[in-house]
């Protein structure tokens, strides 16, 4: 039985479909067979960071499907790769357009899971909580967070609200945190995907454990060394 | 990719970049930091100096932390040119002892900077928000709650009058959200007033006589039920 995993945001902007292209090409890498929909029918973007937009033959626009309404194209397309008679996948990525209106709606409604990527803005957190509810409502109840362009010179800084700060607000397992990284912006003008640079980039390393705690369905626990300590004695100033 | 360590600049006045400036900090390992993207320098300073009438241009936001050292200085966060010159000269005519005082205010923040910093200012407006979104109820709930509570009091007590019952929701920074039901009381229903107790005492009165005779008088009435 495939896992069924929307990525999620809320805002735009965020890194939900750099997300999904990167988590489904390192559980590819895993071994899996992962099947990556970009449910933002018109607004594409998965393409792009793939590197495929030459490659794109159909969008499920112009598939016939059994169904007259187009909205219920996605569930037809979920359920024919279910029940596919040779090997079905063991991931089906979805990758949600932004908003929470209608196209959010039908995007989640065959998935199980959810995975929220937002960032460490005030912007980001609230819409992130407000999808929260709304994925909640909708019978998902397995929702972990990917913190994505943290910096952790800002976040030492005072200026950025830290992991764990967001992660006691907001309440939701956290699955990763993707550091800030240029790479990112020079592998999508590339079309070559960020995991597989060799030397690996470190939002792309970080991806990659990402991926594996979403097959191993666990969390890991935001780390304390990101804030500054308390009582800074005399000596940690020379310390360091 | 943004890189966190220390800098140590020499000061030019950088007057004809419109991006970068470079000036003159301590090497206090707290607060220099420099980000470099790619090719161009970007130099994040907070400017921490007591007493200077600093118009900074807001990189990153750090001049709210600034602020919060120098006390009652207002800044225009948005946008204005830094005069580095001017800071330069104050930075130069500080007495020894100034100098100190700024040091150890930049090496030990107090507490009330550090609450003031951006992060814990954006923490406290998050939390806010998230408590009115979640908690945001509608209309109808609001008469609903207003009807039950009503009629759950009208038992216990006779209420004045059930127009002037109000429901209002509010933030509070300790506990959140809290909801307030103001309910005007006419009285106690017989039942469940306090009548039984003999000896509870009704009124008090209370007579100062003045310091220098160092007494005070004090009348309790006591409720002594008639026969």
């Amino acid at each position: 039985m495939p896992r069924v995993v929307v990525i999620t945001s809320g805002k735009g902007g965020v890194g939900k479909t750099t997300t999904t292209a990167n988590v489904g090409l390192s559980l590819a890498r895993l071994g899996f067979f992962v099947v990556a929909i970009d449910a933002d029918v018109g607004l594409r973007n998965l393409d792009l960071l793939l590197g495929l937009e030459n490659r794109v033959n159909y969008t499920v626009i112009e598939i016939e499907t059994p169904h007259r309404i187009r909205l219920k194209a996605l569930v037809w397309l979920v359920d024919a790769l279910k029940a596919r008679d040779e090997r079905s996948p063991d991931f089906i990525l979805i990758d949600c357009p932004a908003g929470i209106d209608a196209g959010l709606i039908t995007a989640i409604t065959p998935a199980k899971e959810a995975v929220l990527v937002t960032t460490l803005e005030i912007t980001s957190l609230r819409d992130a909580d407000r999808v929260t509810g709304l994925l909640e409502c909708d019978g998902i109840r397995d929702i972990k967070m990917i913190v994505n362009r943290v910096r952790t010179d800002m976040i030492k800084g005072e200026d950025m609200m830290s992991v764990l700060n967001v992660q006691e607000m907001l309440g939701l397992p956290l699955l990763g945190v993707i550091p800030e990284d240029s790479e990112v912006i020079r592998s999508t003008n590339r079309g070559y995907p960020l995991v597989l640079h060799k030397p690996p980039a470190l939002a792309g390393l970080a991806f990659e454990q990402a991926a594996w705690r979403l097959v191993e369905q666990y969390s890991m626990k935001a780390v304390m060394a990101e804030e500054e300590p308390k009582n800074r004695g005399f000596f940690s100033f020379f310390g360091g | 990719m943004a890189v966190s360590g220390n800098l140590r600049v020499d000061a030019t006045l950088a007057s004809y970049h419109q991006h970068p400036f470079r000036s003159y900090v301590p090497s206090s390992k707290v607060d220099s930091v420099c980000s470099m993207n790619g090719g161009s320098r970007y130099l994040e300073i907070t400017p921490k100096w007591k007493g200077l009438a600093i118009n900074s241009r807001s990189i990153g936001g750090q001049t709210k932390r600034s602020a919060g050292i120098m006390g009652d200085l207002k800044l225009s966060p948005n946008a204005v040119r830094e005069d580095v010159e001017s800071f330069l000269l104050h930075a130069v005519n500080m007495s020894f002892f100034e100098r100190l005082n700024l040091a150890r205010k930049i090496v030990f923040p107090s507490p009330a900077t550090r609450r003031s910093s951006n992060a814990n200012i954006g923490k406290q407006r998050l939390k806010m928000i998230l408590f009115s979104d979640r908690c945001a109820v509608s209309d109808e709930a609001k008469q609903k709650i207003v009807k039950n509570i009503v009629h759950a009091l009208s038992d216990f007590v006779e209420i004045e009058s059930k127009d002037k019952v109000q429901l209002s929701v509010s933030t509070d920074s300790d506990l959140g959200t809290i909801y307030s039901v103001t309910v005007p009381v006419r009285r106690v229903k017989a039942e469940y007033q306090e009548e039984d107790d003999v000896g509870t005492i009704t009124n008090i009165e209370y007579k100062n006589t003045g310091d220098r005779s160092g007494s005070v008088d004090v009348r309790f009435d006591f409720y002594v039920p008639d026969e």
